[in-house]
């Protein structure tokens, strides 16, 4: 059975990179200057690393790849599920370049627990759709999606800080 | 007198006296463990040393400077009720005196500013001193304390290539390596010593797999551990890996090996095997100071003086967890 190796990205993951990145109202380059999917056989989903020029030069000494670069995320069906390490990367241009969610400190805690947040009291800043979360001074939190029900405007979490715990390591 | 005829002499049937029973008995340990306590470090000190691996060694971290100033750190974690105190051997260690809730749920950590490392750990790669620009391998990463402190120091401007055969460890090394922030590495499941020969490395870091005689501190059940042939057949395993460090270091290239064990089989005498066998090779001292030396005679064997520049962590001197780290220079000096 062949094992897990990194790859150049298919047309089609470019495309699903792009679309993921005009969403958010940026180019493929300011997610990524040098994506590669995992070709993992038998995989359900194909994980997305932007691998550094130094370290791509190397991959070829090895038979198998596990990890490397950055996380982005990984593609299932044609979707894009981002990963926590793209949010910090993305967290240093909300306000300036792309619109974020910013939560309050009772947000934050509710928000790391996995748990939907709501209200004044916990939301700072507000956007409809998938964004990067932050907190009152800008660290990045995760990803949530802005949604709006009834005039109530909830978060939802979609990939948290407290998945590292949660998944035990 | 050749290596098998060495290993014949270190590994042989230990004789026990009454008094190194008594004390096995007194202490609830392997008499075989107690046998070496004694044989490197007399009756009184290893009294000592069993002494002090009945208090639990302290929860410490590293603080991670790359993402935070250490200053801010300690102040956010002090708003929260924690109480640190900055550990004297490690310039980003800290030791937890006081924790309202565990050190390793706090938001801070989840964001990446700390990982939680015992300080000889950390000082191991203190030791490697790696720099930016050099491709670094680390042996056995998972689940990536010296990995993610290899990239910490080097401001994530090193290549590392970090390697462990354990899947579920390396799910560990990934997410911390993710959690802190780093980009600069590739991670590979392998065995180390089957990586390819071809690609060489500026410095190796092989903290090898151990009895862990060392942490007794931190896992008391370790005391009913480390019987002699259980210790030969680890320190086999440790000195294979060290050959095959060997073999991936560029010339001029350093080697730090490590081993959470005091046991002498596992350290100092791993060292005077790859020395009798190489004659490229020699240990540098390290710059930190206050580290006890390298053991050079062990059960009437002497051992190449060079292994005196290794170094030791003992939990009656240092506080910390017992530990064995020597840094090698591979040269045709």
């Amino acid at each position: 059975m062949s094992k897990p190796r990194l790859r150049e990205l298919r047309d089609e993951e470019y495309r699903v990179l792009e679309e993921f990145a005009e969403k958010l109202g940026l180019k493929l380059s300011d997610i990524a200057s040098n994506p590669m999917a995992l070709e993992v056989p038998r995989a359900k989903y194909i994980d997305l690393f932007d691998v550094p020029a130094e370290i791509h030069l190397i991959l070829r000494y090895f038979d198998t790849h596990y990890s490397a670069g950055l996380y982005i995320g990984y593609i299932e069906g044609n979707m894009l599920k981002p990963g926590l390490q793209l949010a910090r990367k993305l967290a240093v241009k909300c306000s300036r370049e792309i619109k974020c969610i910013k939560l309050t400190w009772s947000g934050e805690k509710k928000f790391l627990y996995g748990r939907i947040v709501r209200g004044e009291e916990d939301i700072i800043e507000w956007v409809e759709g998938l964004r990067v979360v932050i907190n009152p001074l800008g660290e990045p939190l995760g990803w949530g999606e802005g949604i709006e029900k009834a005039n109530i405007k909830i978060v939802k979490p979609v990939r948290d800080l407290g998945w590292y715990l949660r998944r035990g390591g | 007198m050749g290596s098998v005829n060495l290993d014949n002499v270190i590994f042989s049937e230990y004789t026990f006296s009454k008094e190194i029973l008594d004390l096995a008995l007194r202490y609830g340990y392997e008499p075989d463990i107690m046998y070496r306590y004694v044989e490197i470090l007399g009756f009184e000190g290893a009294e000592m040393l069993v002494n002090s691996n009945n208090t639990p060694l302290p929860e410490t971290f590293r603080c991670n400077d790359y993402l935070i100033d250490c200053n801010v750190l300690v102040k956010r974690l002090e708003s929260k009720g924690f109480k640190l105190e900055k550990l004297q051997l490690a310039p980003h260690g800290f030791r937890v005196l006081y924790e309202p809730i565990p050190i390793g749920a706090t938001h801070e950590y989840l964001l990446g500013y700390y990982y939680i490392q015992d300080p000889g750990s950390m000082l191991v790669v203190y030791i490697l001193e790696p720099e930016p620009g050099e491709l670094i391998l680390d042996m056995a990463a998972a689940p990536g304390g010296k990995a993610t402190q290899i990239l910490q120091l080097t401001r994530d401007k090193a290549r590392l290539v970090a390697v462990d055969i354990s899947r579920r460890r390396l799910r560990a090394l990934r997410s911390h390596m993710q959690r802190m922030g780093f980009t600069n590495y590739l991670i590979v499941k392998a065995n180390s010593r089957m990586l390819p020969e071809d690609l060489k490395y500026d410095r190796v870091l092989l903290d090898a797999p151990s009895s862990g005689e060392g942490i007794i501190r931190k896992d008391p059940k370790r005391k009913m551990r480390g019987r002699r042939e259980d210790i030969k057949r680890i320190h086999e395993l440790q000195y294979s890996l060290l050959m095959k460090a060997y073999r991936l270091t560029r010339e001029d290239g350093v080697i730090v090996y490590a081993a959470c064990s005091t046991a002498v089989e596992e350290g100092e005498y791993v060292i005077n095997k790859l020395l009798e066998s190489t004659s490229n090779i020699y240990v540098e001292k390290p710059k930190i100071e206050g580290l006890s030396s390298g053991i050079t005679s062990y059960r009437g064997v002497e051992f190449n003086s060079e292994v005196s520049k290794c170094s030791r962590l003992w939990p009656h001197i240092h506080g910390t967890e017992g530990f064995f780290i020597c840094r090698l220079r591979v040269s045709r000096r």
